[in-house]
C-alpha cells in the first residue's frame, strides 16, 4: 500500500472506502471535513503478540491516520488499545506487518529518533519526571529531539504551556506538587514541544472532571484543526470519541 | 556513596603508599652504596653428594669428603679470575689467616682473662696438636665425624653458610696471624676497626715483610713496644719460629666478645691474640693458602691442611653490580657448590623484614579494600539504576538513545567517584605516615619479642643472626645499612636504642648502626600513588558504569512504562 493510493482514497473522501476492515477492527465513524489531509500513519496488516508464538494481541488490523484530524481508538479494556499505541509511538515492533510512517516502515527507521523527532506521546500516566520542574521537563524533551530551535527553548516552553491552558506561575514548580489535570497539560506541552506532526494520546482525560475534559480535547482539535497535525486519542470515554473527527472500533481478541 | 568511595580510597591509598615505601626503600637503598660479596663453598651441597656416592652407610664419607674440599677450595688465582671490572667488581681485598704459636723464647699469648698465661710445654702441646687445624673446612669436617672429641663452640655458629672470616675464628694455635691485601682490608679486619695507640699501620710491598702491628693487649702484657721484635712458633713445627718487628700497636674501638668457649676456647680466638701483618710478610713466612702444613690430631693422626685460610671479599658500587657479579660470576664457569653471598645484603634484608611484612600487610588490605569496594559500588550502582527505572524508561520513551542514558549515568557515577576519590586521598595522604608507623612498630614488637624469646633459650643471642657476624665489620667506611638507614628512616633510626641492641650487644657501634632496624617507613603520598588512585578509582567507576550501562540496556521502555501504569 503506497502514499499515493492512499491519496487517491482520500480525494474519494471515503476515509474508509480504501481500507477492508479485517476480522477484529471496524471503522465506525468519519467526518469528512477536509479534504487537503494526507495520511501520515498506515498500520498495513499489523498483528502483535507478546510472547513469540503466544497468543496475538492484535491480529491484522490495517488503518491509516492523515494530519489534520483527531482520530478516536476506542475499545472495552484488553482489546489491545495500549499495545496499538506503543507500536504507533514505536516503542515496540508488530511480529507481523508494517507500521509505515509518511512511507517509510518504522522497522527501518532508527525508532529514537522517531520518538524524539516525529511524535510526541502523552502517556496514560503522563511519566513526567517528578524531582524536574515543568519547565525542566519540557525542556528535556527539546533537548533529546537534538533539534534546532529558532527562539530560545524557555520562551517556546512558555508558550506551550499557554497553550495548554496552564497558568505561567507553574512553569518553576515541581511535577510532584501538580494535580492530575495540571501533569495532564505538561504532559501535553512536553509532547509538544519538539514540534511533532503526530501526537498520541493515552486515555488523556482518564481520571479528570468533565470541564477539564472539554478543555483539553478542545485543545487537541484546535491541534488537529489549526496546525494540521495528526492526533490519535486512545480512549474509552465517548464524549472524546464524539468529538473525533474518526473512530477506530478495537475489538478484543476472541482468544 | 560519595563516603563508601572515600572510605575505600582511603584504604586502599595508605596500602598503596605503604606498599610503594617499601618498594622504594627497597631499591633506592643499597643503589647507591657500597656492597662488599665473598664466594663460599656451599658445604651441604657437597656432604648431600658424596652422601650420595658413599652407599655403605648413611654417614658421609669423612676422608673423601675432604679431599673433595681441597679440591674445591677456591685458590688466590680462582678468586682473582672473578675480579674483574666486566663482572661489576669495583675493588676487591683479600685477608689470610694463619696461627702461630707460642715460641720457647717468645712472647706470651693474652688468656680469655687478658692475662697471661703461661702454659706448661707438654700441655700446650697437646692442645695444640689436637686443635691446630688451620682450616676452617676441615674442622667442620672433622667435628662431624669425631664426635667424642671436645666440641668447639665456634663451629656451629660462625661456620654460616658463608664461612666468611669463619676460618679466622676457627684458629687455633695462639696467636691468629693475619695477612692483609690492602688498607681496604685492614678497614674491614675480622676483629672489629680499631686505632693505632702508637706507630703505623704497616706496608704492602715486600720490603716491609716481617713488620706487624698487635694489640695494646697483647704488647702490654709483653712489654712490646713500636720497633721491638719478638718471636712465635710455627703450629705445625715448634722449631720453626718466625720474628717479627712491632711498627704499630693499636686497640679495638669496640671491645670484641669474650671467647664463648671458656678453657676450652684457643687463645686465638681472642683478639688480642691477633697479629695484622701484610699478605707480603706472610707469603715470605710461607702461610699462603695455596700451601700446606701437616698437622697431628689428638689420636696421632696426621694430615695436610692449608697453612692460611684465605677469605676473599669483592667490593660492588650497588646492589645492581653486585647482582650482576652473582650471575656474571655463575655464567663464568663457577660451580653450583659455590654460592655468592653479601652479608650486607643480607643484613640489608633482615633490615627489611618488617617492612616487608607490612608491605605485605597492605597488599594483603589493598587487594581485600579493592576487592569489598569493587562489590559495594557494583551492587549500589545497581541499586540505584533500579530506583531510576522510571527515570529511565521515560527518557527512552520520548526519544533518548539507551547509549546517552548510560553515559549520562556514567558521568554522574564518575563525578560521584571523584569527589569520594579526593576526600579519600586526602584523608588517607593525612593518615598513612602515622598509621604505618603504628603498624611497621607492632611488627617490630613481634620480631623483638621473636629475639627475646630466642635470648631466653639460647642464655644469649642468637648467632647467626645477620648483622652479627664480626666477620662483617665493615666500619665507617661501609656500606649498606647506616646510611641506607636514613634514607627511609628519616634520621630517627635512633629512635629504639635499647631493644636493638639485643642482637648487636657487645658488638661495634658502626655494626650496631647498620643493623639498627628501620623503625620509621616514609609512607608518605606521592604522586605515582596519586596516579594509582586515580586509575584505581576510574578502574573502579567503568566498572560500575559498565555494570550500569548493562541494566540500562537490559531496560525496554515499554516494559517500565507498562508496569508503571
Amino acid at each position: 500500500m503506497n502514499t499515493a493510493k492512499q491519496q487517491t482514497i482520500l480525494d474519494n473522501i471515503t476515509v474508509t472506502g480504501g481500507m477492508t476492515d479485517k476480522d477484529s477492527a471496524t471503522k465506525v465513524s468519519a467526518t469528512p471535513e477536509t479534504t487537503s489531509h494526507k495520511t501520515l500513519l498506515t498500520l498495513d496488516d499489523v498483528s502483535y503478540a507478546y510472547t513469540k508464538g503466544g497468543r496475538n494481541v492484535l491480529s491484522h488490523i490495517s488503518t491509516s491516520f492523515h494530519t489534520g484530524e483527531v482520530a478516536s481508538i476506542v475499545g472495552p479494556s484488553g482489546a489491545g488499545k495500549t499495545t496499538l499505541l506503543s507500536l504507533i509511538s514505536g516503542l515496540t515492533t508488530p511480529t507481523e506487518g508494517a507500521v509505515i510512517f509518511d512511507g517509510r516502515d518504522l522497522k527501518t527507521m532508527d525508532r529514537y529518533d522517531y520518538r524524539s523527532h516525529d511524535i510526541g506521546v502523552i502517556f496514560q500516566s503522563f511519566n513526567l519526571l517528578p524531582q524536574l520542574t515543568v519547565l525542566e521537563n519540557i525542556i528535556l524533551t527539546m533537548d533529546a529531539s537534538g533539534k534546532r530551535f529558532p527562539r530560545p527553548k524557555k520562551e517556546i516552553a512558555l508558550n506551550l504551556l499557554r497553550q495548554v491552558h496552564l497558568p505561567e506561575r507553574y512553569a518553576n514548580e515541581r511535577i510532584l506538587h501538580l494535580s492530575g489535570g495540571e501533569q495532564q497539560r505538561v504532559a501535553i506541552a512536553r509532547a509538544l514541544s519538539d514540534d511533532p506532526r503526530v501526537i498520541i494520546a493515552d486515555e488523556p482525560t482518564g481520571n479528570l472532571d468533565n470541564a477539564t475534559q472539554a478543555d483539553i480535547m478542545r485543545i487537541f482539535t484546535d491541534l488537529a484543526h489549526k496546525e494540521n497535525r495528526c492526533v490519535i486519542i486512545v480512549t474509552h470515554s465517548p464524549q472524546i470519541a464524539q468529538a473525533s473527527d474518526t473512530v477506530f472500533n478495537l475489538k478484543p481478541q476472541a482468544g | 556513596m560519595i563516603i563508601i568511595v572515600a572510605i575505600i580510597t582511603a584504604a586502599a591509598t595508605i596500602g598503596l603508599a605503604i606498599v610503594q615505601a617499601a618498594e622504594n626503600a627497597r631499591t633506592n637503598a643499597l643503589a647507591n652504596t657500597t656492597i662488599s660479596a665473598q664466594i663460599s663453598l656451599d658445604r651441604g651441597a657437597l656432604m648431600n653428594a658424596s652422601r650420595n656416592n658413599d652407599t655403605n652407610n648413611g654417614k658421609p664419607d669423612m676422608d673423601a669428603m675432604r679431599q673433595l674440599m681441597a679440591n674445591k677450595t677456591l685458590t688466590l688465582e680462582d678468586y682473582e679470575r672473578y675480579d674483574s671490572t666486566s663482572y661489576g667488581v669495583s675493588s676487591s681485598y683479600y685477608i689470610e689467616t694463619a696461627s702461630a704459636a707460642v715460641a720457647d723464647d717468645g712472647i706470651e699469648a693474652v688468656d680469655a682473662n687478658g692475662g697471661v698465661i703461661k702454659q706448661d710445654a707438654s700441655s700446650k702441646q697437646s692442645s695444640e696438636s689436637s686443635e691446630t687445624t688451620g682450616n676452617a673446612q676441615s674442622n667442620d669436617a672433622r667435628n662431624g665425624k669425631d664426635n667424642d672429641s671436645p666440641p668447639m663452640p665456634e663451629d656451629g655458629m660462625a661456620g654460616g653458610p658463608t664461612g666468611d672470616a669463619g676460618g679466622m675464628r676457627m684458629t687455633t694455635g695462639d696467636f691468629a696471624l693475619v695477612g692483609f691485601s690492602s688498607d681496604e682490608a685492614i678497614a674491614n679486619a675480622p676483629n672489629g676497626a680499631f686505632t693505632m695507640d702508637s706507630g703505623q699501620v704497616f706496608e704492602y710491598d715486600a720490603t716491609d715483610d716481617n713488620d706487624v702491628i698487635i694489640s695494646d693487649t697483647l704488647a702490654d702484657a709483653n712489654d712490646l713496644k713500636v720497633g721491638d721484635t719478638f718471636k712465635v712458633a710455627s703450629a705445625s713445627d715448634e722449631d720453626t719460629t718466625y720474628t717479627f718487628k712491632v711498627v704499630g700497636v693499636y686497640s679495638n674501638t669496640s671491645d670484641a666478645q669474650m671467647p664463648m668457649g671458656g678453657p676450652m676456647a684457643s687463645n686465638a680466638n681472642d683478639p688480642a691474640n691477633a697479629i695484622y701483618a701484610s699478605v707480603a710478610t706472610l707469603n715470605k713466612l710461607g702461610l699462603t693458602s695455596d700451601k700446606t702444613i701437616e698437622v697431628t690430631d689428638a689420636r696421632g693422626n696426621t694430615r695436610e691442611t692449608q697453612a692460611a685460610t684465605l677469605s676473599y671479599t669483592y667490593v660492588f658500587d650497588g646492589k645492581a653490580n653486585y647482582d650482576k657479579f652473582v650471575h656474571d660470576v655463575k655464567s663464568a664457569g663457577l660451580g653450583d657448590e659455590y654460592t655468592v653471598s653479601s652479608e650486607d645484603v643480607q643484613r640489608y634484608e633482615a633490615s627489611l623484614v618488617p617492612i616487608e611484612n607490612l608491605s605485605r600487610f597492605a597488599q594483603t588490605l589493598l587487594i581485600v579494600v579493592l576487592v569489598v569496594g569493587a562489590v559495594v559500588l557494583v551492587v549500589l550502582t545497581i541499586f540505584n539504576i533500579r530506583e531510576r527505572k522510571y527515570e529511565i524508561g521515560v527518557l527512552t520513551a520520548i526519544g533518548v538513545k539507551k547509549a546517552k542514558v548510560a553515559a549520562q549515568y556514567a558521568v554522574e557515577l564518575l563525578v560521584v567517584t571523584l569527589i569520594g576519590l579526593a576526600v579519600g586521598v586526602g584523608v588517607g595522604a593525612a593518615t598513612s605516615v602515622p598509621v604505618s608507623n603504628a603498624l611497621l612498630s607492632s611488627q617490630m614488637e613481634e620480631q623483638q619479642t621473636q629475639q627475646a624469646q630466642q635470648r631466653e633459650q639460647f642464655g644469649r643471642d642468637m648467632q647467626g643472626v645477620p648483622g652479627e657476624r664480626p666477620g662483617s665489620a665493615d666500619g665507617d667506611s661501609a656500606t649498606g645499612g647506616s646510611d641506607t638507614g636514613n634514607d627511609v628512616t628519616g634520621g630517627n633510626a635512633n629512635e629504639q636504642p635499647q631493644e636493638s641492641n639485643g642482637p648487636c650487644g657487645g658488638m661495634r657501634e658502626g655494626l650496631c648502626n647498620a643493623s639498627q632496624l628501620m623503625t620509621k617507613l616514609n609512607a608518605t603520598v606521592n604522586w605515582a600513588t596519586l596516579g594509582w588512585m586515580l586509575l584505581i578509582g576510574l578502574g573502579l567507576t567503568l566498572l560500575a558504569a559498565l555494570v550500569a550501562s548493562i541494566f540500562v540496556m537490559r531496560y525496554e521502555p515499554l516494559q517500565i512504562l507498562a508496569d508503571q501504569s
